[in-house]
């Protein structure tokens, strides 16, 4: 079994530094000593934009031997289906991992957007199927559905999307989404749909990943709990009928040394402080956010009463948005927390670290390297 | 997460004179499947390797030159039509963002492929990174079995009134919020797209179709309302009936059309013996051509569609040879108006 590493696209700007929690490159702050803001140049629009950053971050990514990036979708992010295509031919191996909620697209029409972008790629999309959080960023997106009814919906939108897609002239008449005789045009339907990655934690989630994902994907999580949920991921899938591969998606902090690694945490948890009362709790009814919720980060005093585990910290959530558990140690140990997640079950990962453009190369080059023989296994074949 | 504000003018200079666009046409079989054949097919083409070519060449870089042709020719923008036959208008769209500069890129969009927010939120990144040059044609066209073909239920009586709501909810979304709504097909609760359109407008909007209350939506909502292949003398029926009965809102009437252009007539009918052409085509030489399309600009037509089959050869020939003829007809038409 060979090991997949996507790298991230990060769609809401990106910081210089793990450090200063902003988004300094972008143009989402003012230009101003230390942002990067393309798109002026002398006080004039320059027809540059952070599209043109995230080039750079793609092709970093393909150039230090990462196979593709995720395209993260929130409110405020950029839209991953229009950065995919507008990056289609600015890269040439990088896979595009579009994030992307089911509830929000006619199948008929994703089955199109995809296999047209398929052909812009010759074949470089993959999908991160996201079912939702709940609460009122669901509503900001215009979705009213409960949360098992989501995954219902999920698991239709695919069964659809494929019908059209692969089973042409398709008719479907379901509880979400209806089709009479809808199928590609030939050229369309000859490419491949993409593989699938999964997110979502509850018994809904795991009947939806059953039939239709090839990866489920988790973020990190201590690592007792993980091997265990991995477990129970696979057996429960191959009990219904379609075993599938485990991925995760974790940011790092790699540095040559433990202590020029930790002092980046140290720091960022200092300029945290203020920001620390407001993680509480989730709005939200994501199992996967309540699971992480007792890590006691407002309570924290010290950067080091969030080290879960060695070289496993607490606290990313302070530092930027997104999830709390990340990777933090010299170049060795992070190597050696990879090797172990990849002996508890991980079969592919999405790997972070800010800035996102130079710490491309930094892991590419310093971490990946140092994995144990079975992370290069897809090298040698 | 904070999202800074500060004045970015990034706002299109309108041309109020008359506009022109290159109807894309993303079906790969008029253009002899160009980009898409593959090691072995042209046997005096060298292969590498097996699966060297189609990895590299592919229909899109085809579909970027006629982008970059038309560029290059003059044209103010491509339509990117949605073809049942063809590629998805807005993979179409962000794969040619970044291949052009000046064009102005107009969408096809079809209101029930998606709902209203995710609609504005792909249209927000596509005016961020082509810095204001998108546009969106809705096209309510009244075909219901073409329609359900696409997951789309929705009755003909339904499509102004859908279309209406999604407008309402873009324009809505098109800033901080909170913005809500509760319609009959789309809904948003605390909505607003904030940062990610601080610095760009909505795109332009246009508008055309035959479900019955389109005329009043485009009345109402359109930059530009757009109308079928039509003769001259339709055209200047039909824009006077839609003035008359909608109400004196300022908006563009536009017009597709199909050209053949050549030097002579002589060639002209070279060309019709040898293939069928479109039908309504406007056929001539370089002149005749040019003073057709000055007629439709006098029957009251702002926006032109062009398409003809062999883009990058007819591309050339429009922008070469008949554009220049219309707007030297059209700037001694208003010459003489003048005087």
């Amino acid at each position: 079994m060979s090991i997949d590493f996507y790298w991230r696209i990060p769609t809401h700007g990106c910081s210089s530094s793990i450090r200063h929690r902003n988004s300094n490159r972008g143009d989402w702050s003012p230009l101003a000593p230390g942002n990067q803001a393309p798109g002026l140049r002398n006080g004039a629009p320059d027809g540059t934009s952070y599209i043109d950053h995230m080039a750079e971050i793609a092709r970093a990514a393909e150039i230090s031997g990462f196979v593709g990036g995720l395209l993260p979708s929130f409110p405020m992010t950029d839209d991953p289906w229009i950065i995919s295509s507008a990056l289609a031919r600015a890269t040439k191996a990088f896979r595009f991992m579009i994030a992307f909620q089911p509830g929000f697209l006619n199948p008929v029409r994703a089955a199109r957007m995809s296999a047209s972008l398929q052909r812009a790629t010759n074949g470089r999309v993959v999908y991160n199927i996201i079912t939702g959080g709940g609460g009122p960023a669901q509503r900001w997106w215009g979705d009213t559905f409960a949360h098992d009814d989501r995954y219902g919906r999920t698991t239709e939108f695919l069964d659809v999307m494929k019908g059209v897609w692969k089973q042409g002239p398709f008719t479907h008449k379901g509880r979400f989404y209806e089709v009479e005789e809808g199928a590609l045009p030939p050229v369309l339907a000859g490419e491949d749909v993409p593989q699938i990655y999964f997110s979502g934690s509850s018994e809904a989630a795991l009947r939806s990943a059953a039939r239709h994902a090839d990866y489920y994907l988790s973020w990190l999580e201590p690592l007792d709990q993980l091997r265990q949920k991995f477990a129970q991921v696979k057996a429960r899938t191959a009990e219904l009928g379609r075993g599938i591969r485990c991925a995760i998606r974790v940011e790092i902090v790699a540095r040559p040394t433990e202590e020029e690694a930790w002092r980046e945490i140290e720091i960022g948890f200092a300029e945290s402080a203020s920001r620390r009362s407001e993680f509480g709790g989730s709005e939200g009814d994501s199992v996967g956010v309540r699971r992480l919720s007792g890590l006691g980060v407002a309570q924290a005093q010290h950067y080091r009463d969030l080290i879960v585990s060695p070289n496993i910290w607490g606290g990313f959530s302070l530092l930027r948005p997104g999830p709390a558990l990340g990777i933090v140690g010299s170049y060795e140990n992070v190597a050696a927390r990879l090797d172990e997640l990849i002996a508890l079950g991980a079969d592919a990962f999405i790997l972070a670290a800010t800035p996102h453009l130079e710490e491309a190369y930094r892991v590419g080059e310093e971490v990946l390297p140092l994995l144990g023989e079975r992370a290069h296994r897809r090298q040698a074949a | 997460m904070s999202c800074g504000l500060w004045p970015l003018p990034l706002k299109m200079e309108k041309k109020m004179a008359i506009e022109t666009l290159w109807k894309l046409s993303t079906t790969s079989g008029p253009d002899r499947g160009r980009g898409e054949w593959t090691d072995g097919q042209r046997p005096w083409a060298p292969a590498v390797d097996a699966r060297s070519r189609d990895r590299q060449i592919n229909h899109y870089d085809y579909l970027a030159q006629i982008a970059r042709a038309a560029e290059l020719t003059g044209f103010d923008g491509l339509f990117i039509p949605d073809e049942a036959d063809g590629e998805e208008p807005w993979i179409v769209t962000g794969a040619l963002l970044r291949e052009t500069r000046y064009l102005k890129l107009v969408t096809a969009v079809a209101p029930g492929s998606a709902s209203a927010v995710y609609q504005g939120k792909m249209a927000a990144s596509a005016q961020r990174f082509s810095g204001g040059r998108q546009a969106w044609f809705l096209d309510l066209d009244s075909d219901a079995a073409a329609r359900r073909k696409t997951g789309d239920f929705a009755l003909e009586e339904d499509l102004a009134p859908r279309a209406r709501e999604l407008v309402t909810l873009v324009n809505g979304i098109w800033g901080e919020g909170p913005y809500d709504q509760d319609g009959q097909h789309f809904v948003v609760e605390k909505g607003g797209l904030g940062g990610l359109v601080a610095h760009v407008e909505r795109p332009e909007l246009w508008i055309g179709g035959n479900a019955p209350g389109v005329d009043a939506l485009s009345a109402e909502h359109a930059d530009v309302h757009l109308l079928d292949a039509l003769s001259i003398e339709s055209a200047r029926a039909e824009i006077g009936r839609l003035r008359a009965s909608t109400g004196a809102r300022q908006r563009r009437f536009g017009v597709q059309l199909s050209i053949l252009a050549r030097e002579e007539q002589a060639d002209v009918d070279a060309e019709l013996r040898r293939a069928p052409r479109p039908t309504g085509e406007i056929a001539g030489s370089y002149d005749a051509v040019a003073q057709a399309l000055a007629e439709y600009a006098d029957a009251g037509i702002d926006v032109l569609l062009l398409n003809a089959p062999d883009q990058i050869r007819e591309v050339h020939i429009v922008g070469e040879q008949v554009l220049p003829r219309l707007h030297k007809l059209l700037s001694n038409t208003s010459a003489r108006a003048a005087a």
